[in-house]
């Protein structure tokens, strides 16, 4: 009987992983030894570091999608499904449709889902661009906006030395919208303010959750007229009187609260009772190297659900994804884990509407920021319409 | 402050050598000996016209040329790769085979609903191209 790798999330580290492991187990896959499948709760795959672009109007939704099975190899069987129950001692999982799917070795994806509601009167009176429906919500008052003050505020998970999603994405969007405001004509009279939380992973009162990269901002949002503030950890909102409250005793007002809003693991992961993280966040307890879930046999994890203190980002993914194919086929064909991550991330920041600036880092070195410019812009928009779609299909 | 003399532009390569490193210095003349031969023969003319073209293209793009450029691309790949994929799993399929399937075996294929749809696909594309050629083209 055929070995099953069960994958669970369609998201981009879920699909180019199952692409990955055809191609690699092929030989294996073809005499029918080995069976790759996905479990996914939507048919679609949604590209999302897209949706910030929405809130910008830069993309409609049928853009930013395509249909699950398009970008699976014809080898890989898909199952649209929602997994209810991880059930590890007997190798299976249980989905909402009743139905049980057996496996030999797991491969869990299922991203994170952002959870304003955590804290008090956010998700009444803030906006966001890491979902569709909010995305768009915020488009229409960015794009209506006369007069007045936006507060960005950046919210940390509180489970110690793991980052908030897309490490850079605050930056970009508060870029985005300087650039947004004056192509309006209303930047003179829309005051921008920038802020940080105390605690942001090792550092304490920066601007960013690396020190070089924090050290250039306040000159960058200077000369852009942005105002920025340090030691701002959103406590509170009060959706009546539009005040932002912080856990260090400040109040600010605010006519537009742009928050990266805290974030957890999805229902299934939270109640699998393996992970440890505080404040019931879900993050699975994590191998750095090998990616493997600790206190699990044959059970790998990556992206947005691990503890690891990388970017919850597709940029991460892109570098686990490798590391967790070659040792799954190691564990088939040799019995023993094979390959380890560096904690690499790589990825291509939009710093304005227009400029784009490469950045990579690992385990050992941080982003060292170089002048955001056109060249990068084209290479990230480039990125976003076309080569991201090669990149789920395991082809870059 | 900086002073008068470091805020003095460099008139000369012997003054852009004095201000780098030892490092740099032998960095710039193993440049120098490089580039040496292709401004004596006038080609690096060629590789600053290669730059100014770039920077043109680079100028000129815009978001709406990024994105038409970007969708014939995800076509043309997306197109070709799933192409690749499924001539591949059928060849590995027939491969698999014992023998070559009866006419009665091929018949008993087209049972299997996604056999079918497979069908029904490749009848439907024979329909847009007899569509886009069913025009006979007379002379004005």
């Amino acid at each position: 009987m055929a070995k099953r790798i069960l994958i669970i999330g369609g998201g981009i580290g879920g699909t180019m992983t199952a692409n990955h492991l055809v191609s690699k187990l092929y030989p294996e896959v073809s005499a029918k030894k080995v069976e790759v499948m996905m479990l996914s709760n939507s048919p679609w795959h949604y590209y999302k570091p897209a949706f910030m672009y929405v809130a910008f109007n830069k993309f409609f939704k049928d853009e930013l999608r395509r249909p699950q099975q398009s970008l699976l190899r014809p080898e890989i069987k898909f199952v649209v499904d929602e997994v209810q129950t991880f059930d590890f001692k007997n190798g299976r999982v249980e989905c909402s449709s009743g139905k049980f799917f057996e496996y030999d070795y797991l491969v869990i994806s299922t991203g994170c889902i952002p959870s304003p509601e955590r804290i008090d009167g956010l998700k009444e009176a803030g906006d966001h661009f890491y979902q569709y429906d909010p995305a768009r919500a915020l488009a229409k008052k960015l794009m209506t906006i006369e007069k007045g003050k936006i507060f960005v505020t950046v919210n940390f998970p509180q489970t110690p030395n793991v980052p908030h999603q897309c490490g850079i994405a605050p930056i970009e969007t508060t870029l985005m919208l300087d650039d947004l405001l004056r192509k309006r004509g209303v930047r003179d009279n829309v005051e921008i303010v920038y802020t940080y939380p105390t605690v942001a992973q090792l550092l304490r009162n920066c601007l960013f959750l690396q020190k070089d990269t924090c050290d250039v901002l306040p000159t960058i949002f200077e000369q852009r007229g942005i105002k920025y503030e340090r030691g701002f950890t959103l406590d509170s909102v009060d959706p009546g009187k539009k005040i932002a409250r912080s856990k260090e005793g400040g109040e600010a007002e605010f006519d537009i609260l742009m928050a990266t809003p805290p974030i957890r693991a999805v229902d299934a992961v939270l109640n699998s009772g393996v992970s440890q993280a505080q404040n019931d966040e879900g993050w699975l307890p994590t191998n750095h190297e090998t990616m493997e879930v600790y206190g699990l046999e044959n059970v790998f994890v990556m992206g947005d659900t691990v503890d690891l203190p990388v970017s919850k980002a597709g940029g991460s993914c892109h570098s686990q994804s490798p590391v967790i194919v070659n040792n799954i086929a190691s564990l088939i064909r040799l019995g023993h884990l094979f390959d380890t991550y560096d904690g690499r991330v790589v990825a291509i920041a939009q710093m304005g509407l227009e400029d784009g600036m490469p950045l990579w880092y690992d385990y050992e070195s941080d982003v060292k920021p170089t002048p955001p410019n056109k060249l990068g812009g084209l290479m990230r928009k480039s990125f976003n319409r076309g080569v991201y779609w090669s990149v789920a299909r395991g082809l870059v | 402050m900086n002073t008068a003399n470091e805020n003095k532009c460099p008139e000369s390569l012997a003054e852009v050598e004095a201000m780098l490193s030892p490092e740099a210095q032998a960095g710039l003349t193993e440049l120098i000996g490089k580039v040496e031969p292709l401004l004596a023969g006038r080609r690096l003319n060629r590789i600053v016209d290669v730059m100014s073209v770039t920077a043109d293209v680079v100028d000129m793009t815009d978001d709406y040329m990024v994105e038409k450029l970007c969708k014939g691309y995800e076509e043309a790949i997306g197109g070709i790769w799933n192409a690749g994929n499924l001539a591949r799993m059928a060849g590995n399929e027939v491969r698999h085979m014992e023998e070559a399937p009866s006419v009665w075996g091929l018949v008993k294929m087209a049972k299997d609903p996604e056999v079918r749809r497979g069908i029904a696909f490749l009848m439907l594309m024979a329909k847009g191209i007899g569509s886009q050629t069913n025009q006979p083209l007379n002379d004005d």
